[in-house]
């Protein structure tokens, strides 16, 4: 079967290529994940409890307690610069700073401004 | 899916024969494509993993075929069962998703710093959560920031799900649909 094998590479390459050729699709990922995250009830709920940051996000041991001031100050000053679409990621921005915030014992200013960090997700 | 054409389920086999051995048709070849994607709209490129055992290339496609999407920033991985593994996810930290983010530093035209963080989300994959991978990203990549999606909420939060994965395989269908019968005829065609 190694023909199938050798055939697959191109399968798999010319829908890559199609895919990320329609930004709108992979957007439409983030926003989906947005929406979900404003009125889902589920996740309204599961928001409400991350309070106990450690329990429901699981922050890798070590991660939280080594994230220095500076590095805080980059994390959330900074973030990548290619204009991701803000308003599709608020949502999943805001929980995700919520968490972050907290992991590293940041301030709530510093969660907001947090909602601009590029995130990759995989 | 079944891609050589079988014509329509019929055999000269006995009648109402409970068991028919059919030539290949319990042959199956699975192989794992890693999808992520970057707020920006970017889906980064696939890491493929084909069946076989870690460590050897005897399960991969042939090497002109690997150079072509190599080319375009895809990795391979090979493991017994094809699924990912701590060996093929460190492997893919290494060949995809670090090279995005220090190519994105390089695009900001020194508005980043070189060590600038970045967020990986990730879910709670057994592998993720190990320690074994946690020591090693904190090790090697420190600038990656690792969140995991909440529990319980991934087909919410986990962006592959939500709208990444089913896109993907239509597209994927279409395209063997579109040119694997045309080649088979082909190759058949010569044959005969």
């Amino acid at each position: 079967m190694g023909v199938m094998r050798d055939l697959s590479v191109g399968w798999l390459l010319s829908s890559w290529e199609r895919l990320n050729g329609d930004a709108s699709i992979v957007k439409k990922a983030w926003q989906i994940t947005g929406l979900h995250a404003t009125f889902d009830r589920q996740v309204q709920r599961a928001a409400g409890k991350m309070r106990d940051v450690g329990k429901l996000w699981r922050v890798p041991q070590g991660y939280d307690a080594e994230i220095g001031d500076e590095d805080e100050q980059q994390l959330f000053s900074k973030g990548f610069d290619f204009e991701p679409d803000e308003d599709d990621l608020v949502p999943l921005a805001q929980l995700t700073a919520r968490a972050t915030a907290k992991a590293v014992g940041a301030s709530s200013s510093a969660a907001a401004a947090a909602t601009s960090i590029q995130n990759v997700a995989a | 899916m079944q891609l050589v054409p079988a014509g329509n389920a019929r055999t000269y086999h006995t009648k109402n024969s409970l068991d028919v051995s059919v030539a290949n048709g319990d042959d199956k070849r699975g192989y794992t494509a890693v999808l992520a994607s970057a707020a920006s709209g970017k889906m980064l490129p696939l890491q493929v993993i084909y069946g076989g055992a870690e460590g050897s290339l005897r399960a991969l496609p042939n090497v002109l075929c690997r150079a072509t999407v190599a080319a375009k920033g895809f990795v391979f991985a090979q493991t017994p069962t094809h699924w990912s593994s701590q060996g093929s996810m460190r492997k893919y930290i290494i060949g995809v998703i670090d090279p995005y983010v220090r190519s994105m530093i390089k695009a900001s035209n020194g508005q980043l710093p070189v060590n600038q963080k970045a967020v990986l989300l990730i879910d709670c994959w057994s592998v993720h959560k190990s320690e074994e991978f946690l020591s090693w990203m904190k090790e090697e990549y420190p600038h990656l920031i690792i969140l995991f999606v909440l529990g319980g909420t991934t087909s919410k939060f986990q962006l592959a799900d939500t709208g990444l994965n089913r896109p993907f395989k239509v597209v994927v269908k279409a395209t063997v649909k579109a040119t694997y019968h045309l080649w088979y005829v082909q190759d058949v065609g010569q044959q005969l």
